[in-house]
């Protein structure tokens, strides 16, 4: 009997563990999703990330135009491409969406701590795992919208606009690259929130980590970079290319978010509020 | 109910490197009581009160509610409401989303529903404001709103850090007539400095001094351990050899000489343990006998900031 009774209970302990896990998350997620709709912060980032990507994207016709039309410019000679593929990849290589995501999280979890209201909803039947969970999610779906996607979509109508239409699945691909990065630095902001005591801290930790590629980068060898989670985009964009770019990089990303997630539901859980 | 201690604290400790916050606290709150817990500012309430609330962990010793472990995490926190000193709240939801909000995060069984959370917004008083948002709430609707979210998930306990400290004198009534009319209902463990508050509402208090606890026991009870072995007597007429008279009184220890003006005469007498009535009546016939004429004879009556202030200033002058 105790034989047969340990393997049937042990799904149903495993299934009370998660629940534990994620007590409270869909309320939680609701409430987070309710506090980006009522901010301006949804806003400014689809406006600002928009405009960027788009100009970017304009900016080689607009240089051509200034070549070919201003008297000054005359005879100069603009190396810049007119390929769609080159413009979309322009729009997207700015990685604004990044520094917006950055700019736009990065407050999620300190004010909440700073104003008492993650003590207040930490008191309730939740567990901290879910508040965390809950505002990556949140957060992530939205940045995806208003930092990815639509400001993707914005790039490639001025990319069809002024080049000619890009090939589809280039822009679903490098906007699947673009929201990997968003959730990739909406991670390692939400983690250090977990440690570093106010938004100028969490800033500081998530540039350095968007910074660290480049600085290693000028160090090692090429072959190291797709190792880097953070070269998710340049991955996504070798894909829309045509380049054989592997596996290691999403694998490398993955890893990333995992161990970002693991770290800060070990440290939601030491937090004294 | 009745069996298991609403809360229980067992050796309670929490230190912070260089502050001993909280000190070996071991107390059981009776269910169904109003607990006052009384302490000077920094005397480690508010870490109690967190640390019970599971927002802290001990640095050692352990906590129960309803006889819940606090280490039980969610299922524990189900059998507590809680209210912090400042109570802060999503200021973009109403009164009334702010209580749907916290009731989403109970289980079913325990969730109230949106009558209940009607009911709840007309308790507090907050059912004509139930549709503002709850950033234009003033302190003492913010309080009570604090107040109703911890009633929603209809807690074993509710845990009240400093509930009326930082509200005007009608604020503060409106808080304390709220908590009296839960008397019954549920457990209310209230931190405060407020001497009066616990004395007006409280039916048990525990004093906490530097993080250690002082004394606790019924409010009544506490109050009469320093007050009900002492009689204040004033006699007119008496004269210098009055106080031997007094003293040589059977059951009376001692007689301490009080005020003195024109014929009047004032003495406070320690007496025997529950010899009250039996000292009133042998000093009345001690003065009658004598053609004296009394003109106060009762137990002295001292009020829980008297006792407070007695049992901290012991406290500090055995350390």
């Amino acid at each position: 009997m105790t034989a047969t009774s340990v393997p049937a209970s042990a799904p149903l302990e495993r299934r009370g563990r998660a629940f534990a896990t994620l007590a409270g998350v869909r309320p939680l997620f609701r409430k987070d999703v309710g506090e980006w709709r009522h901010g301006v912060r949804l806003w400014v980032v689809l406006a600002v990330t928009s405009a960027f990507m788009g100009l970017a994207a304009a900016n080689s016709a607009i240089n051509h135009w200034v070549v070919a039309n201003l008297p000054e410019a005359a005879g100069q000679n603009t190396k810049m491409s007119l390929v769609p593929f080159d413009n979309l990849l322009v729009g997207a290589s700015s990685q604004i969406f990044v520094i917006a995501a950055i700019f736009a999280s990065m407050s999620l979890l300190v004010t909440e701590r700073e104003r008492g209201t993650l003590s207040w909803v930490a008191s309730k039947p939740v567990s901290r795992t879910g508040i965390w969970l809950s505002k990556f999610a949140s957060a992530t779906g939205i940045l995806w919208i208003v930092a990815g996607i639509v400001p993707m979509v914005v790039t490639a109508v001025v990319v069809a606009a002024l080049y000619g239409a890009p090939s589809i699945s280039a822009v679903i691909l490098i906007t699947v690259g673009a929201c990997a990065a968003i959730a990739l630095f909406v991670a390692v902001v939400l983690a250090a929130s977990t440690l570093a005591p106010s938004q100028p801290a969490v800033a500081a930790i998530a540039f350095a980590v968007f910074f660290l590629p480049s600085i290693l980068g000028a160090i090692l060898p090429d072959a190291v970079q797709p190792l880097f989670p953070t070269s998710i985009l340049t991955w996504a964009a070798g894909l829309a290319a045509g380049l054989d770019v592997g596996v290691v990089t999403p694998i490398s990303w993955l890893v990333a978010i995992v161990a970002l997630a693991a770290f800060s539901a070990n440290r939601m859980g030491q937090l004294e509020l | 109910m009745a069996d298991v201690a609403a809360i229980s604290t067992t050796g309670l400790t929490k230190h912070y490197p260089g502050v001993a916050a909280l000190t070996d606290l071991t107390l059981t709150v009776p269910a169904g009581s109003i607990f006052g817990f009384l302490g000077p500012n920094g005397a480690g309430k508010s870490t109690t009160i967190k640390l019970l609330a599971g927002l802290t962990r001990p640095t050692s010793g352990s906590a129960s509610v309803a006889g819940i472990p606090v280490t039980a995490g969610a299922d524990y926190r189900r059998e507590v409401g809680y209210l912090a000193q400042e109570p802060r709240f999503y200021d973009w939801m109403t009164g009334r989303e702010t209580l749907e909000f916290v009731a989403s995060l109970y289980p079913a069984g325990r969730r109230s529903d949106p009558g209940a959370i009607t009911d709840i917004l007309g308790r507090v008083g907050l059912g004509d404001a139930a549709k503002r948002k709850a950033g234009t709430y003033s302190g003492g609707m913010r309080q009570r709103l604090g107040i109703a979210q911890a009633l929603v998930g209809r807690p074993s306990v509710l845990l009240l850090d400093e509930p009326v400290s930082s509200l005007d004198p009608l604020g503060r009534h409106e808080v304390l007539e709220l908590m009296e009319d839960l008397r019954g209902e549920t457990t209310i463990f209230y931190s405060t400095h407020i001497l009066d508050d616990v004395q007006r509402v409280s039916d048990q208090v525990a004093i906490l001094d530097q993080g250690k606890l002082v004394r606790a026991e019924p409010t009544e009870q506490l109050l009469n351990s320093f007050t009900k072995d002492q009689l204040r007597v004033v006699i007119s007429g008496a004269t210098d050899g009055t106080e031997a008279e007094l003293a040589a009184l059977e059951h009376v220890e001692s007689v301490v000489p009080a005020e003195q003006g024109g014929d009047l005469r004032g003495y406070v007498l320690r007496i025997q343990p529950n010899t009250a009535r039996a000292v009133q009546s042998a000093v009345t016939h001690f003065a009658a006998d004598r053609g004296l004429t009394v003109t106060e004879n009762q137990q002295i009556t001292l009020g829980l900031e008297d006792v407070f202030m007695r049992l901290v200033n012991t406290k500090e002058q055995a350390a």
